[in-house]
């Protein structure tokens, strides 16, 4: 990544920067245009993949400045790395954008009107477990209170978000005869750690209790989980100090647990995980335990798929799956989500589509509008299948199709799989 | 100059509005490329959304005598969207649409800007495709596909743009909409769909085009041969289409392509192979059965070491996703590439072929060979590095020599990819002088200004800074055609 003091063009030092390598890689064939997401709603090259590599490299090639409008078309990125898989020549877009990022950040031009929130969200609430807590709790403790009954009375709009809070008690539909299956019955029983993260134990804990409760059903013994934040919204936004010390506190967590595994239910927690090395030059000794770290994560599906797990409850309506981008594109995880939903499902229905549903971490508050268009597409595509329960890997996904769900009037529930497992196994 | 160029800007803005129009020098840049390797900056960026709003821009540029070049997804291989000499491009990125669906007619009708994959997907739950599938099919336009009459590996028994195109919606170089062929087919008089498509946006823009879809066949089988060498691989082409069978499609990669496309597709290409022949059989499945099994015998007779059938539409569809995204995939084994596409009788496949080796090392390039061998549609890919402009000079030069090549085994300079700006100094090698001067008399009927898509195509066409009509924006024209020099010689 970086470590390269010349050539840098217009970038800045000691800061890290698009790699000439990584950027060279890209030979313009645009066949990424269509799979971006932006590109799609905007049709602007500005907003494509090619475009965006296209203008690190003049960057580096002083042909343009680090400017405000480099930095707006950077940030208009999902990170949904869906170009990464149509990609021929193995562009490593993630890591160039996320040190694009890093770049227009240091350079003091990203758009003002975010920077408020993004410091107040990666920098002071979210790496303080505690402060999460406190600030998520009204939605926590609404979700779970009396008060719900009212929510009828709210204006339209408040009424979707009201909607898009989960129902922890809310059962998942499963038929009354049980069917053979459960637990595999090898001898071991590998210990792992789980990630409970930052805003999925401040707003969803019923879902981390779920994992962990599916883990052990699955046959693994558990040490305490790792709670706090991966870092990945950082390291999205161009944070990239504050990320590796949240890089540096979960590796260390996990190497003296004596953990054999490190999983996390949450897509955009599991990638950043996995990507921990990106951070770390290539002398720093983090850098080897960060892929040593990497190449123990699993996603909550794959330590499922591979204990091979049967079902012993059959949804009893017809499923379809929403493919999280960090799970799909980043991770290249498809098949083993959809095989658990298969083995408890009769009905399971592709939905046909990989696009992003616009959530994108904090990116449905940062750029609404893309996002609201994003999720409409998605929920097409949704109804189109007939389906009336909707399982995701990412917590984002999950509060963000819901309230589209809700706004739109649809009768479907939008699940996590690890709700679903649980309640199947 | 009677206007001044802010005013034309204005004007311009208020045909396609705010959003619809670029005029940052930064945002400029991201049009100055397309799949290729040409460079040239516009002046303005236009993004209509409807017909009315594509006329306007049209008419605007006609009275001002200001250039405008039509631009799809910008994946082309031959700098046809490409500003060369300034002026204004006209993206029909925002038009997108498919407006109809008619199966009974087996037509859909759709805006010039929806991408090819996009329209086989939206009628393949229905039981149809769209038949020409270039290689880019996952993010050309149909728009650039009529404008370049595009083809595919399906083209040996598929055809190309034109056989699936039935009626066309155009604005002509004054800005007035006609529209040219018939939902019927054969409509009488001259073939002006024909003439339209591959008239790589020289005389008119595309609005709106009524295509034509066709049920998918009931079986299709895909296998990959391996030989030692492209030589044998060509022969066994020979051989297969001598014994009568014609394949919808046979593609060929030689050992320095097979690479980068087994460490992209996972196929499970051999990459120690010397070539791959791809194979597709489309038919009834009797007939399908009937033939599959001779294809192998003859690839075997022909020398393949290996002949092994996809099982399944997973093993079909990796074996394709190699061999479609080839060309991206070479980023993997050189900063850049220089494709031709020259075509040859197939029978001179191993002879041109080594010619082609040869005109590489000559320049000292290395090149990758991934083609359609059924057609004989050659796609040498010269692998250079784009940083070092005594490079790129020879990789051009390899190209030339190649395209002689071509023409001299009794072929053509381009099969699918265009003649654009890369090509048009070619033209006279396979066209005489007669013929050149009918094409450009024909072009000049349809845009007496040479407004559109400026020197590309035709040799005999007006530089940038020549003709009457454009002294009047010639001082613009001057400074950006000095901004284009700077532009190119970062390059």
């Amino acid at each position: 990544m970086s470590g390269e003091t010349i050539d840098l063009g217009n970038y800045l030092e000691g800061v890290a920067a698009p790699s000439s390598e990584g950027l060279n890689t890209c030979t313009h064939c645009g066949l990424c245009l269509n799979a971006c997401p932006t590109y799609r709603v905007l049709g602007r090259e500005m907003d494509s993949p090619r475009g965006r590599v296209f203008m690190m490299r003049q960057v580096r090639e002083e042909q343009m400045p680090l400017s405000e409008l480099i930095a707006d078309h950077l940030y208009i990125c999902l990170d949904c790395r869906a170009c990464e898989t149509a990609c021929p020549s193995g562009v490593p877009y993630g890591e160039l954008v996320e040190a694009g990022r890093a770049q227009v950040e240091a350079a003091g031009v990203t758009p003002r009107r975010w920077r408020l929130l993004r410091w107040l969200l990666n920098r002071v609430i979210l790496p303080r477990p505690w402060l999460t807590r406190a600030v998520f709790a009204f939605p926590r403790l609404y979700a779970g209170s009396p008060l719900r009954a009212l929510a009828g009375l709210l204006p339209r709009r408040l009424r979707a978000w009201e909607a898009a809070l989960p129902r922890p008690r809310a059962p998942i539909p499963v038929r009354r005869e049980p069917r053979p299956g459960g637990a595999p019955e090898s001898g071991t029983a590998p210990l792992v750690m789980a990630l409970t993260g930052c805003m999925m134990e401040a707003m969803l804990p019923h879902l981390n209790r779920a994992t962990e409760s599916v883990l052990r059903k699955a046959g693994y013994r558990l040490v305490p989980p790792h709670g706090g934040c991966c870092g990945a919204l950082n390291v999205h936004a161009g944070e990239r100090q504050a990320a590796k010390d949240m890089a540096r506190a979960t590796i260390d967590a996990f190497e003296r647990s004596g953990a054999e595994y490190f999983v996390s239910n949450s897509a955009g927690c599991g990638a950043q995980l996995k990507e921990y090395a990106h951070l770390f030059e290539q002398d720093d000794p983090w850098r080897e335990r960060a892929e040593r770290f990497a190449s123990r994560v699993l996603d909550l599906s794959q330590a499922l798929a591979t204990r091979g797990v049967a079902a012993t409850r059959v949804l009893d309506v017809p499923v379809t799956y929403q493919d999280a981008c960090h799970l799909a594109h980043a991770q290249r995880i498809r098949a083993e989500p959809r095989s658990l939903l298969k083995g408890c499902s009769d009905d399971f229905r592709e939905l046909g589509d990989d696009q992003c549903c616009g959530s994108a971490g904090i990116y449905n508050l940062t750029h609404p509008e893309i996002a609201n268009e994003l999720l409409r597409q998605k929920l097409e595509r949704i109804e189109a299948t007939g389906a009336r329960l909707v399982v995701t890997g990412n917590p984002g996904c999950l509060l963000h199709l819901r309230r589209g769900a809700a706004e739109r009037g649809m009768n479907v529930d939008v699940r996590h799989i690890a709700e679903v497992m649980d309640a199947t196994l | 100059m009677s206007e001044q160029p802010s005013n034309f800007i204005a004007r311009l803005r208020a045909v396609v509005g705010d959003d619809g129009l670029f005029t940052e020098p930064q945002q400029l840049r991201l049009y100055m490329y397309d799949g290729s390797i040409d460079r040239a900056l516009p002046m303005a960026v236009a993004l209509p959304r409807t017909a009315e709003q594509v006329a306007g821009v049209v008419r605007l540029c006609h009275e001002e005598g200001v250039f405008l070049t039509p631009r799809g997804a910008g994946t082309g291989l031959s700098g046809g969207s490409i500003p060369l000499c300034g002026g204004v491009v006209l993206s029909t990125a925002r038009m997108k649409a498919i407006l109809a669906v008619d199966t009974e007619n087996q037509t859909v009708t759709v805006q010039p800007g929806l991408v090819n994959l996009d329209l086989t997907k939206h009628v393949a739950p229905l039981g149809f495709q769209y038949v020409p599938d270039p290689s880019s099919q996952g993010a050309c336009t149909i728009g650039g596909n009529v404008a370049e009459n595009s083809g595919g590996p399906h083209t040996l028994t598929g055809g190309v743009t034109t056989n699936h195109v039935l009626e066309i919606e155009l604005v002509m170089a004054d800005g007035e909409r006609v529209r040219i062929g018939s939902p019927a087919p054969d409509p009488p008089g001259p073939d002006f769909v024909g003439v339209t498509c591959g008239s790589e946006g020289t005389i008119a823009v595309v609005t709106q085009i009524l295509c034509r879809i066709v049920r998918k066949t009931e079986c299709v089988r895909t296998m990959l041969a391996a030989f030692d060498s492209c030589r044998a691989a060509s022969e066994a082409v020979s051989a297969v289409i001598a014994s009568g069978i014609v394949p919808t499609a046979m593609e060929m990669m030689d050992h320095t392509a097979l690479a980068a496309i087994e460490a992209f597709s996972h196929a499970g290409y051999p990459v120690d192979a010397g070539a791959v022949l791809l194979l597709e059989l489309e038919a009834l499945r009797e007939e399908v059965e009937d033939a599959a099994p001779r294809v192998v015998e003859i690839c075997r007779a022909n020398g393949a070491s290996e002949v092994r059938v996809a099982q399944n539409d997973e093993e079909r569809e990796a074996l394709w996703k190699g061999r479609k995204k080839a060309f991206g995939a070479m980023g993997r084994i050189g900063p850049s590439y220089y494709v031709q596409d020259g075509v040859i009788p197939r029978t001179r496949l191993p002879e041109v072929l080594e010619r082609v080796e040869e005109a590489a090392r000559k320049v000292g390039l290395r090149v990758a060979n991934v083609f359609h061998a059924g057609d004989g549609n050659l796609h040498p890919l010269i692998l250079f590095d784009d940083r070092d402009p005594g490079q790129a000079k020879r990789a051009i030069a390899a190209g030339e020599e190649i395209l002689r090549a071509c023409v001299e085994a009794g072929g053509s300079i381009t099969g699918e990819h265009g003649v654009g700006m890369e090509k048009r100094d070619y033209m006279v090698l396979q066209f005489p002088e007669a013929t050149l001067a009918a094409f450009t008399a024909f072009r000049d009927a349809c845009d007496p200004g040479h407004t559109l898509n400026p020197y590309k195509l035709l040799p005999s066409g007006l530089g940038c800074a020549e003709g009457g009509k454009r002294q009047k924006t010639m001082t613009q024209m001057q400074e950006l055609a000095e901004r284009n020099a700077a532009v190119g010689d970062a390059y």
